[in-house]
């Protein structure tokens, strides 16, 4: 009897066990999914001068959109305003940008500084090398969309 | 039975051959992707490259969307400037109703200047010699605009230039090379082409 209850009680812990598995392994999937969707968004910011700034930030860019759903709607109003103007401009450039082969669509280049905005791989990089510090923004277009989306959908509520 | 199955894979196969044909005319009939490219390159104490590639397409998505300044729904009005008041519709109409050759030759001791029609494009050139401290510096510009194109910029309202339609018309022309500037020190070079690098 006792050896009855026994298995009944391992079949359920195995039955919770696979469930738990099985969210896991979902949840995993999801957030990986979410990321390669997203991709990573990487900041690297250097500083030139002596004790200068090192800044090195790597982040999905699903926590983004993410994060912006919990910002109170009175903050990105202000946001919105700001860059009301731009946001049609920004909505087709993202759409249209996410079309094209990997592309250097600006490169400027002189004696003392290096400005490069590029598509690459989904992502929108910006690159500027100066005497003062150099800078590598890399934002994927997903997440510049999400975020134009949140902002924008302030401005549709007022 | 077996001839009902053989006369469905029949109709099947000859849908898939027909959606084949379709695909292989749509393919055939699209134009490639345009993209307008910049190239500014200067030598000397204050070397410089600037390199821009923008599809046409996007410039046409965006352009409806941009309202500043002067710039309103893909249309950049003129009023203002020193073009303000000079009728350059009948101007172009009159350039495009006469033959090719050349409408404006200006010589001068350290300039030529030569404006001409010639085979659907509208040309300028300008040859500038000077000397200066002992030193002969030459440049050369050559602007070659497709007539369509112009005609296009110039289908909007009066005091103003239909930027859209000119960028549309600029897609449907093939390969060109719109501006070439050959200075000193200094080149620049504009022109359109299907592929997204220089």
């Amino acid at each position: 009897m006792f050896h009855s209850r026994g298995r009944r009680l391992n079949r359920g812990m195995s039955t919770v066990a696979a469930c738990a598995l099985a969210l896991t392994g979902s949840a995993a999937l999801a957030g990986g999914a979410a990321v390669y969707h997203h991709g990573l968004i990487r900041v690297h910011v250097d500083e030139k001068r002596p004790g200068g700034d090192r800044v090195n930030i790597l982040v999905p860019g699903a926590i983004v959109p993410a994060v912006l759903a919990f910002v109170p709607d009175s903050k990105l109003e202000k946001v919105e305003k700001k860059i009301r103007v731009m946001m049609p401009v920004l909505r087709i450039v993202v759409d249209e940008l996410e079309r094209y082969p990997d592309t250097v669509f600006v490169e400027v280049k002189d004696k003392r500084e290096y400005v490069r905005v590029a598509v690459e791989g989904g992502s929108l990089t910006v690159t500027v090398d100066s005497p003062r510090e150099d800078v590598r923004v890399t934002v994927p277009l997903a997440t510049v969309r999400s975020v134009a989306r949140r902002i924008e959908s302030v401005g549709e509520v007022q | 039975m077996r001839h009902k199955m053989r006369h469905n894979w029949k109709r099947k196969l000859t849908g898939v051959v027909v959606l084949l044909l379709l695909g292989a005319i749509v393919a055939v009939g699209q134009t490639p992707e345009r993209w307008l490219h910049v190239r500014v390159e200067k030598t000397g104490d204050n070397a410089e490259t600037v390199r821009v590639n923008v599809p046409l397409a996007l410039a046409e998505k965006i352009l409806p969307a941009v309202n500043i300044d002067r710039i309103r729904n893909g249309r950049i009005t003129i009023e203002g400037t020193k073009a303000e008041g000079v009728d350059l519709r009948a101007l172009f109409e009159a350039v495009k109703t006469t033959q090719d050759g050349e409408f404006v030759t200006v010589e001068s001791k350290d300039e030529n200047v030569r404006v001409a029609k010639a085979g659907g494009y509208l040309l300028v050139k300008v040859r500038d010699e000077r000397t200066r401290k002992g030193e002969t510096r030459k440049e050369e510009v050559d602007v070659k605009i497709p007539m369509t194109v112009v005609e296009a910029a110039l289908s909007g309202g009066r005091d103003e230039l239909d930027l859209l339609a000119a960028i549309k018309a600029l897609s449907a022309h093939g390969d060109s090379e719109l501006v070439t500037v050959r200075g000193h020190n200094e080149t620049v070079r504009v022109w359109i082409d299907t592929k997204n690098t220089q």
